[in-house]
């Protein structure tokens, strides 16, 4: 289990992180969500003990990031936003390198190699340079690396940068694979699509300031206080949203065909359900009636300002 | 310190560095030239060696060993730490369950791998010489004062200093951002060493005779033929000629060396924990 708590970097007179607060749980996928220098990278870095934290504390599985940063390095698995690989190896010596440095027992190299290479899907690239590869394969080279010790938490950092959608595609599906396997895995990016298919949790940051945080339905719903209701009905549909304006919880209507309203609404799930009772008791022909998803990108939006430190 | 030599993980570094060195695409083109004229080069020295027999000496051969260090030391590890920065792969050894010691061993283990292989390509063959001049082909001018172990210690001289050339390079290439920056920071601060030291203790040399003796006489360069000859200088002074003898400053020059080089791999050493400590961007 990860807990972070009032996680705190300062350098001079700038907070780039400030006091965030979270746990996490064996399975759980994190997605990290801000701006560009909002503090995604600098709180990454901190988990893995590559930078020291001004105040608060970050402990996995009860270790101390800052009492014993080296046995969180043995438990974790760290991909930097930029990073470079030794290009000049094949990529099993790549991996074997890492191997020896995660102190793998040499005997099981081989079999471990194997594994995360069939794992990242680098297989057939086995004996490549690890110049020849791709920028996709790297990245996966890379995850590939944080896997060869078996790590019981990742941290990716802007993984799908710079990725082509097929490799996106890919990275996805094996970070889904990862939080299959029981690992905690926390993800940061600012490209949101990327992260609300596979994420079960996420976290809003802005400013060093961790704006929301939870399991990604609940976190759209505490931040989407109003929401939108679709209605399909047989009648011409002006009328209908005629006759909502003014109910209560109603805050606007909008016309999007002849036969479809959108309704602006602020009530519960009671309240929803009683305004579609009304609509029928009335007369109103309903052919559908559902509540508009609202993805993570307007929950960002909603939450922060856009500022950056 | 145990585990900074026996199951240090970064000694995987020189395995790194084997397959590298052994990989097909670095035997094609310019760097299959480069290695077929490198032996070219040493074929040829040696057949020098073999023709002029009777007017080298070993000494000449130790100075060529010197020399190869000076330059191929700071060439081969100016990037290890610099290099690793500036292609963002620090990083990935930062996060890794090594301590900053072992990193700096491990780097420090490819400037090994490099003085080994050149003290037996190049101090073989002017062991070799030695014992020939030693005890088959009577030398032409007689060396006063010399005796078998002066090679030793005129080869041990060689190998302190290639020690203290690999620590200044780790160092700076722990401090310095590229490998460029670290290359050209390397060759200013040998230069300062070995030649603007011992220009300066020349220049000094009517002021104060000691600090011209100790700026002058501990440069490796001064101290190879010293310890080879194991001679008294004579040298000349306004007032008239004093004798100095050799052997304190070459011991002085060999113990600084030592010292020098513990001092700037503890500095690295201290500069890497930094590093993975964030404390340097």
């Amino acid at each position: 289990m990860l807990e972070v708590l009032g996680l705190k970097k300062k350098y001079g007179e700038l907070v780039a992180v400030n006091g965030i607060e979270f746990s996490l749980q064996p399975g759980d996928i994190f997605g990290f969500i801000g701006s560009n220098g909002a503090g995604k990278t600098t709180t990454i870095k901190m988990l893995a003990t590559l930078l020291e934290p001004t105040t608060g504390t970050a402990t996995l599985n009860g270790i101390d990031v800052t009492v014993d940063p080296m046995q969180i390095k043995r438990m974790i698995g760290y991909m930097p936003d930029f990073f470079g690989l030794y290009d000049d190896v094949k990529v099993w010596e790549y991996l074997d390198f890492f191997a020896t440095i995660y102190e793998v027992a040499a005997k099981e190299h081989r079999k471990v190699i194997d594994s995360v290479l069939e794992l990242t899907d680098l297989t057939v690239k086995k004996d490549s340079f690890v110049s020849s590869l791709s920028r996709g394969m790297q990245q996966r080279l890379c995850l590939a690396k944080c896997l060869v010790h078996d790590p019981y938490m990742l941290l990716l950092d802007e993984p799908a940068s710079g990725l082509d959608p097929r490799a996106r595609a890919e990275l996805k599906d094996l970070i889904a694979e990862l939080g299959r396997m029981g690992k905690i895995v926390i993800v940061s990016s600012h490209i949101l699509p990327e992260l609300s298919d596979f994420c079960n949790t996420v976290g809003i940051i802005e400013r060093g300031e961790l704006l929301a945080f939870g399991p990604v339905r609940d976190v759209v719903k505490t931040i989407s206080l109003t929401k939108v209701v679709e209605v399909h009905v047989l009648d011409a549909a002006s009328e209908v949203g005629m006759w909502l304006h003014g109910k209560p919880h109603v805050l606007n209507t909008h016309m999007m065909a002849p036969t479809v309203v959108k309704v602006e609404f602020d009530g519960t799930e009671q309240d929803q359900a009683e305004m579609l009772k009304a609509l029928v008791d009335n007369g109103y022909k309903v052919t559908e009636f559902r509540e508009e998803p609202i993805d993570l990108e307007d929950v960002f939006l909603r939450v922060t300002k856009g500022e950056v430190n | 310190m145990r585990h900074l030599f026996i199951g240090n993980p970064m000694l995987g570094e020189l395995q790194r560095e084997k397959n590298k060195a052994l990989a097909p695409h670095n035997w094609q083109g310019s760097q299959l030239a480069a290695r077929v004229l490198l032996v070219i080069f040493y074929l040829l020295l040696l057949l020098i060696v073999l023709v002029y027999v009777r007017d080298i000496e070993p000494y000449h051969v130790l100075y060529a060993l010197l020399g190869l260090l000076t330059v191929l030391l700071p060439a081969s590890l100016h990037g290890v730490i610099a290099g690793e920065r500036e292609k963002r792969s620090l990083d990935m050894l930062l996060c890794a369950p090594l301590t900053a010691g072992q990193i700096v061993v491990g780097k420090f283990s490819r400037a090994a791998i490099t003085m080994i292989g050149l003290v037996l390509a190049i101090g073989v063959p002017a062991l070799i010489i030695e014992v020939v001049k030693e005890f088959y082909v009577p030398r032409e001018v007689a060396m006063e004062g010399h005796t078998m172990g002066g090679f030793f210690y005129a080869l041990l001289v060689c190998l302190v200093t290639a020690v203290f050339i690999s620590s200044v390079t780790l160092w700076i290439s722990s401090k310095t951002k590229t490998s460029s920056s670290a290359m050209l920071s390397t060759i200013a601060t040998l230069f300062l060493f070995f030649v603007v030291a011992p220009a300066i203790g020349s220049v000094v040399r009517p002021i104060s005779f000691a600090a011209s003796n100790m700026l002058t006489l501990t440069n490796p360069y001064v101290t190879l033929i010293n310890a080879y000859t194991g001679q008294t200088l004579r040298i000349s002074m306004p007032y008239g000629s004093e004798q100095v003898a050799t052997m304190p400053y070459t011991l002085v020059s060999i113990a600084a060396c030592l010292l020098a080089s513990v001092l700037f791999l503890v500095l690295a050493t201290q500069n890497v924990y930094e590093l993975s400590r964030g404390r340097k961007e």
